[in-house]
């Protein structure tokens, strides 16, 4: 990760400082047809044969992509009013159930929620991608009924266009990179990093490495509440920080909508992990504008230099073991070696399509169909990443100290015993 | 070339597949057995091509079993594949593998048919052909 507040000359730039170029300087370029866009391996690849200040003074704007399996994404949707309305409390889109803790006909439609009669074949990933394909959907809703809406229950198809609004709004994507997963115990696991086999048998890893549009502004100088980007094959937006947003160990995330409508499959996929669950594979581009020195060495990052940890999914707890740290390249390569063994490594999100993903954002630019925005503000760069404690009672009780104590899993010193479920 | 071969009831406490490879010195990789009260059926992979495949096919037909030759165990949908490469680390066999340009494509020839590739893939591209 690139030093923060590097002195530039005899000043220390500030965060987000255009020294390089400007917004405005950038977008004009863009409206006359003459800016200067590479995606990020290529700009990689330009800066390792002809440094980087060269490069940095020649290129306006580096897109990067990714197409991953993200799990904290879905979407909001307005069905409209019957006749007679109803307001529901639950509803579901082809058996998958949408979340109604809203007004009469809005819905969050959540990717890793699965259906009840097809179960871990069909999530609200896969409603999402039927959506988009512009398949009918079956929604069966259920109401109390009340004075103002008097319809207790409701089925019917539709399609996506038969929907207000459909909007994606994803609460984590585009993780800034990710574990690696190893398996050390005897049997195969199943998890949300694929399938593991035992003792070590093969590695998954997930994230876009020198691709990945987080890691190329890791210093997040350019990246923020406003910025547009490439949204499941249309336009969307940043809308702030994701959940589990953690920067300083490299682990940051973003927010995301954008229009449903506009949209399209290829870039938003239902998928299912075997024995884990529902999730929605998105894709996702940001243009970073090479805006000052210190996000030009962010964007030169290639894969050898990015850095993730072998973690031991074998250990069912929330602090797995490190078993190596490797680098982008190394898991690219095919093969890594865990302890004294050779274990082959698979990659989780697609190279493919995140390539694809950069190269289209990169045409749309050169294009002149897109612009970049100046956030309004940008990802925090500090956060806590706190755990769950399990049996804490509620603030206020007398007795209160007995049970937090040194033990992060509830006093030994108590009469009560809790069973930490994972 | 795997085979998948069916015997009859009264060929199941026989010892066929045996002999036939202390006849042929053919190393036959048994990749599944199933006996049941009226059937046995095995999955082998028999290591030899051309005249010395049929001739060897010849010799269980000759012992009353059926042969049917497995071209592909699975195979992988072109149009659901979006190249993550979930299948290609846990295959046992490194029958699947990925290209330069990270697409991904399956050796037929090495699958052993464990099917595992089945449910590692995330978008249900892998099939049983």
């Amino acid at each position: 990760m690139p030093e923060l507040h590097k002195p530039v000359g005899t000043m220390i730039e500030e965060l987000g400082s255009e020294s390089l170029r400007t917004y405005e300087e950038i977008n004009e370029k863009i409206v006359r047809g003459d800016a200067v866009v590479l995606t990020a391996d290529e700009f990689v690849a330009h800066a390792a044969k002809n440094g980087l200040h060269a490069t940095a003074n020649e290129v306006d704007v580096v897109t990067t992509g990714t197409f991953g399996a993200m799990c904290s994404s879905g979407v909001f949707l307005n069905f409209g009013h019957s006749e007679p309305p109803i307001k529901m409390l639950r509803c579901w889109l082809n058996d998958v159930p949408a979340y109604k803790g809203l007004a009469a006909v809005d819905a969050y439609i959540g990717a890793a929620a699965m259906s009840e009669s097809r179960g871990f074949d069909y999530g609200g990933g896969h409603v999402i991608e039927d959506l988009v394909s512009g398949k009918e959907i079956a929604l069966r809703g259920e109401g109390y009924g009340t004075d103002c809406y008097p319809r207790k229950s409701i089925e019917t198809t539709l399609v996506l266009g038969d929907l207000n609004q459909a909007i994606l709004v994803n609460p984590r994507n585009a993780y800034q990179h990710y574990n690696a997963a190893t398996n050390s115990t005897d049997r195969i696991l199943y998890t949300y990093m694929g399938t593991l086999l035992p003792h070590f048998g093969n590695v998954t890893y997930s994230g876009a490495g020198q691709l990945s549009p987080l890691y190329k502004d890791s210093g997040f100088e350019t990246i923020g509440i406003g910025t547009k980007i490439f949204l499941g094959g249309g336009v969307g937006y940043v809308m702030g920080e994701g959940t589990q947003h953690s920067p300083q160990t490299q682990f940051g995330t973003i927010m995301v909508r954008g229009d449903l409508k506009n949209m399209n499959s290829r870039y938003l996929r239902g998928a299912s992990f075997h024995r884990y669950g529902t999730t929605l594979y998105v894709g996702l581009g940001i243009p970073i504008p090479i805006v000052n020195m210190r996000v030009a060495e962010s964007a030169a990052l290639k894969d050898e230099e990015i850095h993730t940890s072998v973690v031991d999914y074998g250990v069912p707890s929330r602090n797995r073991p490190a078993i190596r740290k490797v680098s982008y390249a190394d898991l690219k390569s095919g093969e890594i070696y865990i302890k004294d063994r050779k274990s082959r490594t698979s990659p989780l999100s697609s190279f493919k399509y995140a390539k694809e993903i950069a190269e289209t954002l990169k045409h749309w630019i050169q294009e002149r169909r897109f612009s970049l925005c100046r956030p309004t503000e940008l990802l925090p760069r500090q956060r806590e990443f706190k755990p769950l404690q399990v049996g804490r009672p509620p603030h206020g009780e007398d007795d209160a100290e007995q049970y937090f104590g040194n033990s992060s899993r509830g006093s030994s010193g108590s009469s009560r015993q809790y069973d930490d479920d994972y | 070339m795997k085979l998948r071969l069916l015997y009859p009831r009264d060929k199941v406490g026989e010892a066929v597949l045996s002999r036939i490879v202390l006849e042929t010195q053919i190393l036959v990789n048994i990749l599944e057995a199933k006996v049941t009260p009226t059937t046995g059926e095995m999955v082998v992979d028999v290591p030899v091509r051309g005249t010395q495949l049929e001739e060897t096919i010849a010799l269980f037909e000759k012992a009353r079993v059926d042969v049917k030759k497995i071209l592909a165990v699975v195979r992988i949908d072109t149009d659901r594949c979006i190249s993550c490469g979930a299948c290609v680390s846990p295959c046992p066999a490194q029958a699947i593998k990925q290209n330069v340009d990270w697409s991904v494509e399956l050796e037929e020839a090495k699958c052993i048919g464990c099917l595992v590739c089945v449910d590692a893939c995330p978008v249900r591209a892998i099939v049983p052909a």
